[in-house]
């Protein structure tokens, strides 16, 4: 099992930048793991401020990344959150 | 007025390299140096809020190895551009003269990189952001700002001033915005979500997603599920459906882009019960 298991699994709930292999960069919260992926939620969650966009729209719902894939993770400020 | 944000991003970036700054050091400099100037804008909402807020939109996440894509983004005379662009739609329709911040977009978002070029923006009746990549084209900008600049016009000429709006607003607000970039620039610009869907696609999801439900407000958790889309709603579907009825109201009447800009929610929804 990757190392990364359980550091995620210790973490759910905090903000973090994981970088993979292929230079893919992804920020969100630990929302779970298993054996394979960490699944990510988006930040946010503060108030809606409204506005209109392109169709862009925060990091992705409910991203798995496989933990063999992942170079870093480096966790985020709680403040940012 | 065009926001000196070239200059918050100078010191901001001179900062975290003189201090040799983490990731959560960036963050707090650039809320500093980027979003506490952004205060006056927003109306009882703290900095983080704005922030958290921007990052959704597509505004640039900082992190240690940023130097030199910021030091380029600054070479950049993007806002020489936007002046042009934006002098030229403000006569042509008549248009508000919101505030305009550019700033750098968030580069290491597949998403955004492949979909949106790059490119993202947000936009509200007084106000406008552009988020633009360090390889932005004068054709990529011109795409996003008339985007965003419709958005400002239709709002301030058609709304009230904190008037709550609903999904079909937005829906008909996103569709005329990416139809006038099309004609404007041609069909290979603005969101590459965006493609026309066949009649009875379009009826299907109109009929199980909108129908009964064009008075859901913006905070409704509906609402955004809708436009950008969720596990079971089609990706930016809001959009998708704005941009099919706008379209086909536009192709089968001849009408300049500045009337379809403030046209009545009504008169598509109308062409679109004639049709059925």
């Amino acid at each position: 099992m990757s190392s990364y298991y359980h550091l995620c699994a210790r973490n759910i709930g905090r903000p973090v930048r994981v970088v993979t292999h292929n230079g893919e960069v992804h920020h969100g919260i630990i929302d779970r793991v298993d054996s394979y992926n960490l699944y990510l939620k988006p930040m946010g969650g503060g108030r809606n401020l409204g506005g209109y966009g392109i169709g862009f729209y925060g990091w992705g719902l409910g991203l798995g990344i496989a933990l063999g894939s992942i170079a870093t993770i480096a966790f985020l400020p709680f403040f940012w959150w | 007025m065009i926001g000196k944000t070239d200059r918050w991003i100078k010191k901001y970036i001179k900062e975290a390299e003189e201090n040799n700054a983490n990731t959560s050091d960036r963050i707090k400099l650039q809320q500093d140096y980027v979003i506490n100037p952004l205060l006056p804008y927003f109306n009882g909402v703290n900095t983080m809020e704005i922030q958290q807020h921007l990052y959704q939109f597509g505004l640039f996440i900082p992190h240690k190895n940023e130097k030199d894509k910021i030091v380029r983004w600054l070479k950049k005379d993007f806002k020489s551009h936007v002046q042009k662009i934006y002098q030229y739609l403000q006569s042509k329709w008549d248009g508000p003269s919101p505030s305009i911040f550019i700033l750098p977009s968030n580069e290491e978002n597949r998403e955004l990189s492949i979909l949106f070029n790059g490119s993202s923006g947000l936009s509200y009746p007084d106000k406008l952001f552009l988020f633009l990549p360090v390889d932005a084209t004068t054709k990529q900008l011109a795409a996003l700002f008339i985007h965003e600049y419709s958005h400002v016009c239709r709002l301030h000429h058609l709304y009230k001033e904190n008037q709550e709006m609903t999904i079909l607003d937005a829906i008909i607000l996103e569709g005329i915005a990416e139809v006038i970039v099309r004609k404007k620039l041609g069909k290979d610009a603005g969101n590459q979500y965006i493609r026309k869907l066949d009649n009875d696609v379009f009826e299907r999801y109109w009929n199980r997603w909108i129908k009964g439900k064009e008075a859901t407000k913006r905070h409704d958790h509906l609402h955004d599920k809708i436009m950008f889309g969720s596990h079971s709603i089609p990706k930016n579907l809001g959009y998708l459906l704005g941009y099919h009825l706008v379209n086909q109201y536009a192709e089968e009447n001849s009408i300049s882009m500045k009337k379809l800009l403030y046209l009545e929610n009504e008169i598509f929804l109308s062409s679109l019960e004639e049709r059925n």
